[in-house]
């Protein structure tokens, strides 16, 4: 059985084994994700991470979730060698991603002229393991985007299978066969056709760059942004999925992977990360045991 | 009237020529110490990213580096300890950590691939 809804302005799907299970994890879930939106919101005025942004070069302390929450964004920007970075705020907001993307979706685009913003690494953030604080330099930007759901989605996920926009963590014993999970471009329409596969452990994350679109003047811009440009990536992929061990893990790579362009392949593969690559002319590409779509 | 020259009284000459030889190289060895002490010493403290030998007090002190213990999913991440004091918004942005970096931690693959199945599906997984 499952249950859907809305929050971290995306569609959260909760599946169980068991019915009599749902309400309560539902109850966990709804909790976790409303302390995961206060503290890691990079729109909120009120949270933690906006502290942070606004301090302007200070040290100061966090709890421990927004701590995990860095910590994990910088551990997936060394993983990656810094492609999926957490300092990339700044370019997003001039490039146009500045709010909520319902009110970036409304926004008049062609009155609209994005800009662009040198990254400035993930390098230059310090945390303090002991003290739990956090040091961005002056006019850096941290956007916890590319992780924080899948990060909830890992913390969340008790006995289940939680969805929380394209980023899938199950935890527990599953169902006979495993979770069964549709891919597709996008998370809240129909799976593409013989798409379906089913995970027993751990993350399964679909990185897009089809749905987060906005418009500036004759431009169409998206929210992969690639460090080494402080644009948009330039990817010929259209849609990107990975199976890893954790759904961060997963989201890491898929993210990395539309940002990498032509060299994904050999990163992925070389990780034996299974994967699934949708090219821009909807060719499909599987590596690393994957399997292709059911005819 | 000057006592005759001896040569003992020659020897006792010698000995105290030598004596205030000896006297005036220590001395300039002592100096000379002193100030390659405090040459290597500022040295050392600016050689330390975001401090400064003229810094206040609370701003120099020593930093601390050490590796986090992180999450499996977070694996590797090293950083700066500071120290708890609040720095002024105009402090000097180190150009890099003071960290060297740690051995990077791929994304690590799933227990099994992924199969096909025919099930229907409890989520999609895609753009959001």
């Amino acid at each position: 059985v499952s249950a859907s809804f809305s929050a971290l302005g995306t569609t959260v799907t909760l599946a169980v084994v068991d019915p009599g299970a749902l309400d309560a994890a539902n109850a966990v879930l709804r909790h976790e994700l409303a302390l995961i939106d206060r503290t890691c919101s990079r729109f909120r005025a009120d949270s933690e991470l906006t502290c942070v942004n606004r301090a302007a070069g200070r040290q100061i302390g966090v709890s421990a979730l927004l701590y995990d929450a860095l910590r994990t964004g910088l551990a997936a920007a060394r993983a990656t060698d810094g492609i999926v970075d957490p300092t990339v705020g700044r370019a997003l907001e001039v490039a146009g991603y500045d709010a909520t993307f319902s009110l970036v979706r409304a926004r008049d685009g062609q009155r609209f002229a994005a800009r662009f913003a040198t990254v400035p690494g993930w390098r230059t953030v310090e945390l303090d393991d002991a003290r739990h604080t956090v040091r961005a330099p002056q006019g850096v930007v941290l956007d916890l985007g590319a992780t924080g759901k899948a990060l909830a989605a890992d913390r969340a996920a008790r006995a289940a299978a939680l969805g929380i926009g394209g980023d899938i963590a199950v935890h527990g014993t599953p169902p006979a066969g495993g979770w069964a999970l549709g891919i597709g471009d996008d998370h809240g329409k129909a799976p593409d056709p013989g798409s379906t596969v089913a995970i027993l452990a751990g993350g399964l994350a679909t990185s897009s760059a089809t749905v987060r679109r906005w418009r500036s003047g004759s431009r169409e811009l998206h929210h992969l942004i690639d460090p080494r440009t402080g644009r948009p990536a330039d990817t010929p992929w259209r849609t990107v999925s990975v199976a890893a061990s954790t759904c961060v893990d997963a989201n890491t790579a898929s993210a990395a992977a539309m940002i990498l362009g032509v060299d994904a392949p050999a990163w992925l593969a070389e990780r034996r990360l299974p994967t699934r690559l949708v090219g821009r002319d909807g060719a499909i590409l599987c590596l690393a045991g994957w399997p292709a779509d059911a005819a | 009237m000057q006592p005759p020259e001896t040569p003992l009284v020659r020897r006792i000459a010698q000995r105290d020529t030598a004596l205030r030889r000896l006297r005036r190289m220590t001395a300039m060895s002592l100096a000379g110490a002193s100030a390659l002490a405090v040459a290597f010493g500022g040295l050392a403290a600016k050689s330390f990213s975001g401090h400064s030998s003229n810094a206040p007090r609370e701003l120099t002190n020593v930093v601390r580096v050490h590796r986090v213990r992180v999450a499996p999913a977070a694996r590797a991440t090293r950083v700066a300890a500071r120290p708890p004091i609040l720095v002024p918004a105009s402090a000097p942005v180190p150009a890099s950590p003071p960290a060297a970096p740690a051995p990077s931690a791929a994304p690590a693959p799933p227990v099994a691939p992924p199969v096909v199945t025919q099930a229907p599906p409890v989520a999609v997984s895609g753009g959001s």
